[in-house]
């Protein structure tokens, strides 16, 4: 009894922030996963009011003057304390304001989108609030002080024990906002106008209430509520953390679940029960979690207590949950067929050679490596997302933890019951060879990404989110930090030996362990062209199509014929074996993975990125991946470019408002205005290289396919062996001859099969034209790069500085121009001739 | 738009927290300090001119700041600083304030390589690299550089990510450094790159299991991390403990940190200690098997836990005559606030924490309920008020409080306990230059701090004993340990120097649970 009462204190803070969860969804059918980051804005501006005296708008000051300054920190008082009232005035006005700002800024702009760009923009917004949160209030952050009693109480209700009395307070406090919210929503003309456009917004517009007026008015009690409520219950958790409130979005979900994302009072009381069964669990866990049966379940039953709820309550009142509807929904981005991937490859190939050059003679060329190995990976990754939410609609948030599956079921299937890299523990295993291992940890992540969708087989949207992301959560420490199951606590890395092709070492590190091994690149490009070519036969094939079926309609779908139960656990199954091929890479990349490669934080990540850049195109999850993630080309090149600068303090903020503005402005992420530029140099490649275009069009169908994979694997080959021959050191080097040699090989093949096509003079004028249409751009480019080099004084020659200049203002060229051209086109009336309508007629 | 994109990986990857089950630990403190700058002047000057001073400093370092910014955006120019002024010769002395200045450095720079957390809100530790390259600046200024080799730092900052923790060591590693220095690091596997390509490291705050045991890596930080600490918890909570308390301890609670490190830490280096003591593991100490009554219960506490009331119900439901805790900055007063909730009090069972968990606020705010915690540290501590220092501790703290602020530090970066880590390590690498005769290279400060043996002072530290590194420790570079007591306003010292190595000499070592 007294473990289950000692829980409620934990308990009161997921049943506060569920009731908020609540108001928000009722309000604007938005389940905000910035609830905890707008609460923990609020209770720090209460604590740095009532403890310095200042008070931190949420901005920051980005101008670099000291004269002009965007106005963000204001001093209350010269004494360094305000009292506590106003500053709980004070945090309540700036938790009304931010409730104002979430709405009028983000979810109206968002009210007919799609439930994915919803989640996205929530997302966005939590990442700008703990940006703003890092740079105004920094990294030594609060142990908020309680502002009710905090003894201890004896002997508390005759058990024997002592009790903490805050817990009592804070028990009051939830148990009575609970009920005032409820009658607030029972009997008051706003409530019942709210529960009204809830039930049915059409109806709620036809009655004379503006939908988005009570939305606003729902998003300031909901702001204004979490922040009370984490103000008097928060201490209870200790310091508080920009992070850490957000990270109770899970078990106030499943709080906010039980209450049928109707009701706070049962959300309120589902809340505390939770809190109280988590606690008795954890004391009780060593004493009823024995033994082989049960035994395992002593590292994650705390983290799988929400999971279960979830499901549960989703599978039992699955279809009687509300789906907050709007007037108007929008779809997801048009899903493009994917065509000339020949092109795309040669673009590609085109431009990771260029800049692998760059990087070499700009003495960075492990930089550029990692980044290349890093991309790679990722994007790997990131297709499994196109397929399950590009294509079939499906919100997955799990699909690092399948990634992370296949890596440690490779690690183990690998291991020898030695202890290697970090870990000190031996890890017994099978010591199989990495293919076989890694099969069996792609399997392994298929197995449980059809066990984590069947779920899906009832719902959809951001209720699956929600369902996926408790999943991640619990396989945290039901499985990668169990060491139960795997011998590894807490985090320990698994370790991953190198694989090597017969005798070949194809793994990341080089010679002098860096992660720079060429063998590496081309063993991992080689799977990420299979995946990409895979997902792209499977759009253009009949599972293509009903998955897209299925993320129109499912109703449609299954009145068509389609079998929606097994489309969509096929999705889950392809998605989850895609990730695992990504989790296996990048186990070989890191050598050693731990569970915080896998975390479902960083789940969240990958699908922010893939929305950025297009989550409905290989391209899309290729530029994801590739350019724009952690670790990737672009990062890397923005780092040494900006090396030096202070610039980094801004990123989350800035990243945090990237990901609004896609949500709000371009659903279709950077890939739609990468599209047409990819074609069209996809398109002048294959004309200016002789032979190209017979090889292009030689061949149809399967037999195409076959053709190129011989062309490829002679070219890879030849590559290969001229790497392991060391005929020359320099690994660029290698390259360039590689390339000049694929280059040759194909004309060759091209005249045996016919004439050459683009003849040499045709490829020259394909040159000629292009220099007179992107000549001056080029030009231009140049001109300022060689301006700009001397004033940096690093390593960067003054051949490649122009030349990077040039490529920079080509890249700029091609997303200004089409922006331009479709101005022009609309300012005459039709768009019919735009490329961007173009592209949809295209498709669509 | 520079690491915009991994920015927002680190903070997506932040959302919704508990990402990787490890503390953001804000203070790692190596010695009893107390924040009195107000009215004690580390400089011996008045509170209100250095206040004025520190004040105009900051406005100018944030103007160059917001220029540099500016300027970075449109041109992303950087470069080098190396304005060193020196007309003495080095000296092997310990630096004070008033050191003699040297020779101007003229020869190759030195490259020191810097990992370190930044602008993450997972961990981000600016102060770090602040102190370090005030260090560095001082002594090309005014110390000689590393035999004549003036020190370029080439920092690279990493997020709360394995992934960049190995970017960064690529990085750096390709840069060509001669030598790194890891900061704060959560996942330890950016050591075999560095290996790979022959770079010493200086682990300036081993927390992970790798900083302790990887080759080529010398943990000099926070009183050589958990074989130090942890075994010097033991020994001061079954020993030393029993004289100032006026207790017999047969219970110990053992409360621990449920991280990678923390894991191997717990049980070979606080479980297996107490099984030695009361005779269940064979050991060489002669302590051995002293307590055969001795118990201990371990209680894992996972980093950053919303909720800790469980694992302090299940501590006090032990009642133990002696809670020790090893842990890091917030997770220590979160236990503490949770076992005090639940009616504990350092009166009722002395409570001994890690200097990790030093936090100046957060035992202010935790007020009774931290008075009488004792606390270990390190001997010649940065960060001490001057007032009552002598000898080398004096000189240090001085050096430090002076030239830190002289060479481009704020006074907020002054007392935070990883710049003090921060300038020391700098300073440690420039006494191991002293010593060497010929070339500094990377290899040769390698070789120097392999040869310390605990009879050479450490700038801020306690003297460094890398030679000695027990196996499978090899990159501890030492292992004695002081304890103070908080009394509410500062800590007072109570145990000078202890060690309880000896306490697992001649173990097997005990990574997991007992079988």
């Amino acid at each position: 009894m007294f473990n289950l009462l000692i829980g409620l204190g934990i308990g009161s803070l997921y049943a506060c922030l569920g009731a908020g969860l609540v108001i928000s969804f009722k309000g604007s059918g938005v389940i905000n996963f910035a609830h905890g980051a707008m609460a923990m804005y609020g209770i720090f501006t209460f604590d740095r009011a009532w403890s310095g005296g200042e008070f931190f708008l949420p901005l920051v000051d980005f101008l670099p003057t000291s004269t002009v300054n965007v106005p963000v920190r204001i001093t209350l008082s010269s004494a360094g304390r305000w009292p506590m009232i106003p500053s709980l005035i004070l945090a309540l006005l700036m938790a009304a304001a931010l409730g104002l700002a979430a709405h009028f800024l983000v979810f109206r702009p968002l009210r007919n989108a799609a439930p994915l760009g919803k989640v996205i923009a929530s997302l966005g917004l939590a990442l700008y609030l703990q940006g703003v949160a890092l740079v105004n209030f920094g990294t030594s952050f609060p142990q908020a002080k309680s502002i009710v009693p905090t003894e201890a109480v004896e002997n508390f209700l005759g058990l024997g024990k002592t009790f903490p009395r805050n817990t009592i307070y804070v028990v009051a406090f939830t148990i009575l906002l609970g009920f005032v919210i409820w009658a607030g929503y029972r009997f008051t003309r706003f409530g019942l106008a709210t529960r009204a456009a809830a039930g049915n917004e059409k109806g709620a517009v036809l009655l004379g209430y503006s939908p988005q007026t009570l939305a606003a008015v729902n998003w300031v009690i909901a702001s204004v509520t979490a922040t009370l409520a984490v103000i008097i219950v928060g201490p209870i958790q200790g310091t508080i953390t920009p992070v850490g409130l957000t990270a109770l979005i899970v078990p106030a979900l499943a709080a906010a679940l039980i209450g049928g994302l109707r009701s706070v009072p049962i959300a309120v009381m589902g809340g505390l029960g939770l809190g109280a069964v988590q606690t008795l669990l954890d004391i009780k866990r060593s004493d009823w979690f024995t033994g082989p049966a049960l035994g395992w379940l002593q590292s994650g039953v705390r983290n799988t207590l929400p999971l279960v709820v979830i499901v549960v309550v989703l599978f039992v009142r699955g279809k009687s949950l509300p789906s907050r509807g709007s007037v108007v929904e929008r779809r997801l981005p048009l899903a493009p067929q994917p065509k000339r991937i020949f092109e795309h490859a040669f673009v590609w190939l085109t431009f990771l050679v260029l800049l692998a050059f760059v990087f070499e003679n700009s003495g960075a060329r492990t930089k550029f490596a990692n980044s290349l190995q890093n991309g790679i990976v990722l994007s790997i990754i990131m297709l499994s997302i196109v397929v399950i939410t590009g294509y079939t609609g499906q919100i997955s948030l799990a699909q690092m933890t399948f990634a992370g599956i296949a890596a440690f079921f490779t690690a183990r299937m690998m291991a020898d019951g030695i202890g290697r890299g970090a870990n000190l523990v031996p890890v017994t295993g099978f010591g199989l060879p990495w293919p076989v291992a890694g099969l069996i940890g792609v399997i392994m992540a298929v197995i449980v990404g059809v066990i984590i969708g069947i779920p899906a087989v009832r719902i959809r949207g951001v209720q699956l989110a929600v369902v996926t992301i408790a999943a991640a959560i619990a396989m945290q420490s039901v499985y990668f930090e169990n060491d139960y199951i795997t011998q590894l606590r807490a985090g320990v890395p698994a370790y991953i030996k190198t694989p090597t092709f017969f005798g070949v070492d194809i793994g990341a590190r080089s010679a002098r362990a860096q992660n720079e091994n060429p063998n590496f690149v081309i063993f991992g490009g080689i799977v990420l062209a299979l995946c990409a070519i895979a997902v792209a036969n499977i759009r253009r094939g009949g599972v293509g199509r009903r998955f897209l079926a299925i993320r129109a309609n499912e109703r449609a779908a299954a009145a068509g014929g389609i079998n929606v139960v097994r489309t969509k656990l096929l999705a889950f199954a392809i998605s989850a074996g895609l990730a695992g091929i990504g989790g296996v890479m990048l186990g070989f990349k890191q050598v050693e993975v731990s569970s915080a490669n896998f975390n479902y934080g960083f789940g969240l990540s990958v699908l922010a990125f893939a929305y950025l850049a297009g989550i409905t195109s290989i391209n899309g999850a290729l530029i994801a991946g590739m350019l724009l993630s952690a670790g990737a080309l672009l990062p890397t090149f923005s780092n040494y470019m900006f090396a030096g600068t202070n610039i980094d303090k801004y990123i989350t903020l800035i990243g945090g408002l990237a990901i609004i503005v896609t949500a709000i402005a371009n659903p279709g992420g950077v890939a739609i205005f990468l599209s047409e530029p990819f074609r069209h140099a996809g398109n002048w490649l294959v004309s200016a290289i002789p032979g190209m275009q017979t090889i292009r069009h030689a061949f149809r169908g399967p037999k195409s396919f076959m053709v190129r994979l011989v062309l490829v694997v002679i070219c890879v080959g030849l590559a290969v062996w001229l790497r392991q021959a060391q005929f020359v050191d320099n690994v660029y080097l290698w390259v360039l001859i590689s390339v000049v040699g694929f280059l040759i090989l194909g004309m060759i093949f091209a005249r045996s099969l016919d004439k050459l096509e683009p003849s040499f003079a045709e490829a020259g004028a394909q040159w000629n034209s292009w220099f007179k249409q992107f000549g001056v751009t080029a030009i231009a480019g140049y001109a300022a790069g060689w301006v700009i080099w001397p004033i940096r004084v690093d390593s960067y020659s003054k051949l490649w500085m122009p030349i990077v200049g040039a490529v920079l203002a080509l890249f700029v060229r091609s997303i200004v121009k089409p922006i331009l051209s479709n101005r022009a086109s609309k300012t005459h009336g039709s768009d019919t001739d735009s490329d961007v309508a173009n592209i949809r007629t295209e498709v669509g | 738009m520079a690491n915009v994109a991994s920015g927002v990986v680190l903070a997506v990857g932040a959302l919704l927290g508990e990402i990787l089950r490890v503390d953001l630990p804000r203070l790692i403190s190596d010695q009893p300090i107390v924040l009195k700058l107000a009215q004690t002047s580390p400089l011996g000057g008045s509170s209100n001119n250095i206040e004025g001073e520190l004040m105009s400093s900051h406005k100018k370092h944030s103007k160059v700041l917001a220029l540099l910014f500016g300027a970075a955006l449109v041109v992303a120019a950087c470069g080098g600083d190396d304005d060193a002024v020196t007309t003495e010769a080095p000296t092997s002395e310990a630096p004070t304030s008033e050191a003699p200045t040297s020779e101007e450095p003229t020869g190759e720079p030195f490259k020191i390589g810097v990992q370190n957390l930044e602008g993450d809100p997972n961990g981000s530790f600016p102060e770090f690299s602040i102190a370090i390259q005030a260090a560095a600046d001082y002594v090309n200024a005014e110390l000689g550089g590393l035999g004549g080799r003036p020190i370029e730092i080439v920092l690279c900052k990493s997020i709360v990510s394995p992934d960049d923790s190995q970017r960064c060591a690529n990085e750096l590693s390709a840069e060509g450094v001669d030598l790194a220095i890891s900061t704060i690091n959560f996942f330890g596997n950016h050591y075999s790159i560095y290996r790979g390509a022959g770079i010493p490291v200086l682990a300036v705050t081993p927390i992970t299991i790798a900083d302790f045991t990887s080759e080529g890596v010398f943990a000099i930080g926070a009183g050589g991390g958990c074989l130090g600490v942890h075994t010097g918890l033991v020994e001061f909570a079954t020993n030393q403990i029993e004289e100032l308390e006026g207790i017999d301890v047969q219970k110990v609670a053992v409360p621990w940190s449920d991280t990678p490190p923390g894991v191997v830490c717990y049980n070979d280096l606080e479980a297996k200690p107490l099984d030695v003591l009361n005779g269940s593991e064979p050991g060489e100490a002669a302590r051995a098997g002293s307590k055969p009554g001795l118990s201990h219960i371990g209680v894992a506490v996972a980093p950053a836990a919303p909720d800790v009331t469980a694992q302090a119900t299940e501590v006090l439901d032990f009642a133990g005559d002696v809670i020790i805790f090893s842990a890091q900055g917030a997770d220590c007063w979160n236990f503490v606030d949770a076992l005090g909730r639940l009616g504990w009090t350092p009166e009722s069972t002395p409570l001994v924490l890690s200097g990790a968990c030093t936090d100046f606020t957060a035992m202010a705010a935790a007020g009774d309920l931290a008075k009488g915690i004792y606390l270990t540290g390190t001997e010649n501590g940065l960060l001490s008020p001057l007032e009552g220092l002598t000898g080398q501790h004096l000189d240090n703290a001085t050096a430090y409080q002076t030239k830190g602020l002289e060479y481009g530090m704020t006074s907020d970066d002054l007392f935070k306990g990883f710049a003090g880590q921060g300038f020391s390590a700098i300073m440690s690498i420039w006494e191991i230059a002293q010593g060497i005769d010929g070339d500094v290279t990377g290899q040769a400060i390698s070789d120097g701090y392999g040869n310390t043996d605990g009879t050479q002072p450490s700038f801020g530290n306690s003297p460094l004993n890398c030679k000695s590194a027990p196996a499978p420790y090899v990159s501890v570079c030492g292992s004695s340990i002081s304890v103070s007591q908080w009394d509410g306003t500062q800590l007072v010292l109570v145990t000078e120097r202890l060690t309880g190595l000896d306490l697992v000499a001649g173990t097997a070592l005990r990574p997991g649970p007992k079988g």
